[in-house]
């Protein structure tokens, strides 16, 4: 028996808060717990682990983590393998991203075009995508390693020492195995963006006298603009945060760590040498790196 | 196995090789790694799919020389100082077991620790593998196995003189260090190989000292 009586809150007032369809908020739940569970609080919690000195024990085992400031920070900046790592970002960047853009692009105008066997090419750039990254890698490690085939072709030409173990050849061959990964990927959405692309405009192109290439440029490359935007960002962001290559490819970031990637440090000094707080503020200078370029990406390619 | 070496190349014989570190080591070096002998018999098997061209072997085959072509046999592990071989030590690479406190079965498992590690466990062991047992006077235990493979005597002898890679806190962040100052020296020839390893030195007691 209750006595008091119920606070009880109006209709209208339930209906300002949560909506016309509560229910929606059911439907999206399952979502927001797993954005919350899986990114949101590592997210947060990484921050938090990046002012400490940092490290994992045994759950319920009370330790002492000193506060240590922005030290992880100042650290990561002055260490010279960081700074690799940075560089190898860029290098990386600079090879694949342009190389991603050119390439999906002009093999998907050939694959909207009409060729012979185009579904088995379609199906044939889409392989690697899907193909597990160990399995490809293995592949490449037998191509390119010093009695591979690629040294076979060419010869006395090969550089030496072979490709992986090369200082200077390491980062460009990781580079390209990634475009060549990725590319079936970025190959689709560009097909699906040529389909945007009205008929009439290169119907009017080729009244106008323009021929296969001048359509390509004039029409076709701004017509696909909004999709190069989503390759370009969606390459960056999934290209600085490259670590199967260095870890597999290179054999752990050789040769002499000249191909360690700020993710690849992460896990070195994170997980294989329990120093969590060091690795969350190199984790995190990385991500305010790839927003400054996104946001540069956006600025540059979002006109109109 | 060995197929002919083309280029004139400096010629290295990789001892204790293992899968073949040291021997890609040698290759990155400019070296040919003509002959390569190892004690297992499946990381010979992994040295011989690694290295095609370079004629490996394992314990058989370095009793009766690299495929009859080399003349070989086992010592201990030379030091700086020529010491006397009897006091030589080397690194077990021990394999041990161990049986958790919260295991359910503790008497069973303790039961069975005790056969599988029992002196007559540890002589199927030699028999079948020819790996040397944990147990200390291996040549005394197991004489009978030792007069019918004579080869190897030396190991069971040097298996009473072991020591174990140290444990200590952050070691992996030591081994990391002397790796990476021995692919920077030995193997990319990047810097003098004494600076590097003083780095290396100076850095490792500064993670000791923490």
């Amino acid at each position: 028996m209750a006595a008091a009586t119920p606070a009880r809150i109006s209709r209208t007032t339930l209906r300002t808060w949560l909506g016309d369809q509560p229910i929606g908020y059911l439907f999206v739940a399952p979502f927001v717990v797993y954005l919350v569970g899986i990114y949101a609080y590592p997210f947060f919690y990484s921050i938090y682990m990046s002012f400490f000195d940092y490290f994992f024990a045994a759950p319920g085992a009370v330790v002492d983590r000193p506060f240590v400031g922005l030290a992880n920070y100042a650290k990561a900046l002055q260490d010279p393998l960081f700074r690799i790592g940075i560089r190898n970002v860029f290098i990386f960047l600079v090879i694949n991203v342009p190389l991603t853009v050119a390439v999906s692009m002009v093999l998907a105008t050939a694959l909207n075009a009409a060729i012979p066997f185009r579904a088995f090419f379609r199906a044939a750039y889409y392989v690697p995508y899907i193909t597990a990254s160990v399995a490809a890698v293995g592949i490449w490690l037998w191509l390119f390693s010093g009695f591979g085939l690629v040294n076979k072709i060419f010869g006395p030409l090969a550089p030496h020492p072979s490709w992986l173990i090369n200082a200077f050849w390491a980062m460009p061959i990781i580079a390209v195995y990634v475009t060549w990964k990725g590319l079936g990927f970025y190959i689709l959405l560009y097909l699906a963006a040529l389909q945007t692309i009205p008929k009439e405009l290169y119907e009017a192109a080729s009244v106008d006298g323009a021929g296969r290439l001048t359509s390509f440029f004039t029409v076709t490359v701004p017509g696909l603009r909004p999709a190069t935007l989503l390759v370009v960002i969606t390459s960056v962001i999934t290209g600085a945060n490259f670590f199967t290559e260095p870890y597999l490819l290179t054999g752990g970031g050789g040769p002499d760590n000249q191909s360690v990637s700020p993710v690849f440090l992460i896990y070195r000094f994170g997980i294989e040498q329990n120093h969590p707080g060091y690795a969350a503020a190199i984790g995190l200078l990385l991500a305010c790196g790839v927003l400054i370029i996104s946001a540069v990406n956006r600025f540059v390619l979002e006109r109109d | 196995m060995g197929t002919t070496i083309r280029k004139r190349r400096l010629i290295g014989v990789d001892l204790f090789a293992g899968a073949g570190g040291m021997s890609l080591g040698f290759e990155h070096a400019g070296f040919d790694v003509a002959a390569a002998i190892g004690y297992d018999p499946i990381h010979c098997a992994t040295h011989e799919f690694n290295f095609p061209v370079c004629a490996s072997t394992g314990r058989a085959g370095a009793e009766r020389g690299v495929g009859g072509r080399v003349n070989c046999g086992v010592v201990p592990v030379p030091t700086q100082d020529g010491m006397d071989l009897g006091s030589i030590a080397t690194f077990s690479d021990e394999k041990s077991s161990a049986m958790y406190s919260s295991c359910k079965n503790r008497g069973t498992a303790w039961d069975f620790l005790k056969f599988s590690t029992s002196k007559e466990s540890d002589s199927k062991l030699l028999d079948l593998t020819g790996q040397m047992p944990m147990r200390a006077d291996l040549p005394g235990n197991y004489a009978s196995y030792f007069s019918a493979h004579p080869d190897y005597k030396l190991f069971a002898d040097q298996a009473g003189r072991t020591v174990e890679v140290p444990n200590v806190p952050n070691s992996v962040e030591m081994w990391q260090d002397f790796r990476a100052a021995y692919s920077k020296s030995v193997i990319f020839g990047n810097q003098s190989v004494d600076a590097a390893f003083k780095a290396a030195a100076d850095q490792i007691k500064t993670v000791v000292s923490q």
